[in-house]
């Protein structure tokens, strides 16, 4: 059986995953590394709802690996494996409410899962107006009017 | 033993609650967000704050000008340098070069941080008609007239790879494709799509795009481009269109 690495979310919630799966975590790995994961990690900074997502990642990602190396000879014409069909997956993945992809990013660079980061950073600021970004990074408009329209006359050729 | 998962788990803490209760993201995870946004958008991006507007305009997310030198404007030859600024699309001049030229002073180098121009030493004779690429950090020259290859290495012209000459065809009509992409030099022309192998001295196939290219030989509007490591491949086509009529038996 395979050893098994539990986490504790910031309310205190443990999830019980396999060794191969919380590796997929830099920062685990590191921490499995100098044999400090006895008695559970406490993720102070990770919610449950994150965490569940989080491990369904890493879970997936562990069983498409191991998937593509077992199949590694039945490769289609372009030489490619199971490939698009994870890259739905996490397509599908990612189509989540606004807070939630924010945690996620966040858990992502926090925990080190560089496929995670990516694929959160490039959702962030898809299709999304000035407006809505202000509103999902937590930032105020600090533009007087006056300043806005330098700033709009600066990048007149991107806007015409 | 039993104090270390204690300490390291009370670092944790330490280390990222402050980024909790701020509600604000590190410099850093905004940029990895903006890099990921085509450049297209850049300047709908500024208008979120200042501070945005100047990640944006930052060195992390820009770091090249780009360099026109010579050429023609308005159908007149011109010896101008030109430089474009990517953070504000606007180009100024650069001092020109071409000072004394003569049959063994004929190339220059240009310092693109203190905008200034140097002779460096010339290939043995003059030569007009050439191709060059800068590859593993030396320079190679092809001449034309000569059909040879020229490496500068240490301040001094030695003959490239054999191997390296005779994929580095002359460029008659721009049939072949050049581009070098972290190191690796990749040559495509309507039959094959290659990359050359340093270490074996030899021209391989990209493998896994059979099929996948445009390998035409009416067609040779194609280039290829180096965008953040990826290479791009553009090329024109004529798309002729087919009517089908259905017709009512």
């Amino acid at each position: 059986m395979s050893k098994k690495i539990i986490f504790e979310s910031s309310e205190g919630e443990s999830f019980e995953v396999d060794e191969a799966v919380a590796l997929e975590c830099q920062t685990i790995k590191n921490m499995i590394e100098d044999d400090c994961t006895d008695g559970g990690i406490p993720l102070a900074n990770v919610n449950s709802a994150t965490l569940t997502k989080v491990i369904d990642y890493c879970k997936k990602h562990v069983e498409a690996a191991a998937a593509a190396e077992a199949n590694a000879g039945d490769k289609d014409i372009y030489g490619a494996n199971k490939d698009i069909e994870l890259k739905t997956w996490d397509e599908e993945f990612v189509k989540v409410d606004q807070p939630l992809l924010f945690d996620l990013m966040l858990a992502a660079n926090f925990l080190i899962i560089p496929g995670l980061l990516d694929l959160t950073c490039k959702t962030m600021m898809r299709g999304k107006t000035v407006l809505q970004i202000r509103e999902i990074f937590h930032i105020k408009k600090d533009y007087t009017d006056a300043e806005e329209a330098e700033v709009r006359k600066e990048n007149a050729w991107a806007f015409e | 033993m039993s104090s270390k998962p204690i300490a390291s788990t009370t670092a944790m803490k330490v280390e990222v609650l402050p980024v909790l209760t701020l509600l604000m993201l590190p410099e850093e995870l905004i940029l990895s967000c903006l890099v990921r946004v085509p450049r297209l958008y850049y300047p709908t991006l500024t208008l979120v704050s200042k501070s945005f507007r100047s990640l944006i305009n930052s060195p992390e997310l820009f770091g090249s000008d780009i360099y026109a030198v010579g050429g023609s404007i308005d159908g007149v030859s011109s010896s101008s340098v030109f430089v474009m600024d990517t953070h504000y699309h606007t180009w100024c001049k650069a001092p020109r070069g071409w000072g004394k030229l003569d049959y063994t002073n004929w190339m220059e180098v240009f310092d693109t941080k203190i905008r200034t121009w140097e002779f460096m030493p010339s290939l043995g004779s003059e030569s007009f008609d050439y191709e060059n690429m800068a590859l593993e950090g030396s320079i190679y020259v092809r001449s034309n007239e000569k059909g040879e290859t020229f490496k500068l290495n240490k301040v001094r012209w030695r003959a490239a790879d054999l191997a390296l000459t005779r994929g580095w065809s002359y460029n008659w009509k721009r049939l072949f494709c050049y581009c070098v992409i972290e190191n690796v030099l990749y040559c495509y022309s309507s039959i094959d799509f290659c990359w050359y192998d340093f270490i074996d001295r030899q021209w391989r196939e990209v493998k896994r795009l059979k099929g996948r290219l445009p390998m035409s030989s009416k067609n040779d509007h194609y280039r290829l481009a180096d965008y953040g490591g990826n290479l791009v491949f553009l090329w024109e086509e004529l798309v002729h269109i087919l009517r089908m009529f259905k017709t009512k038996r």
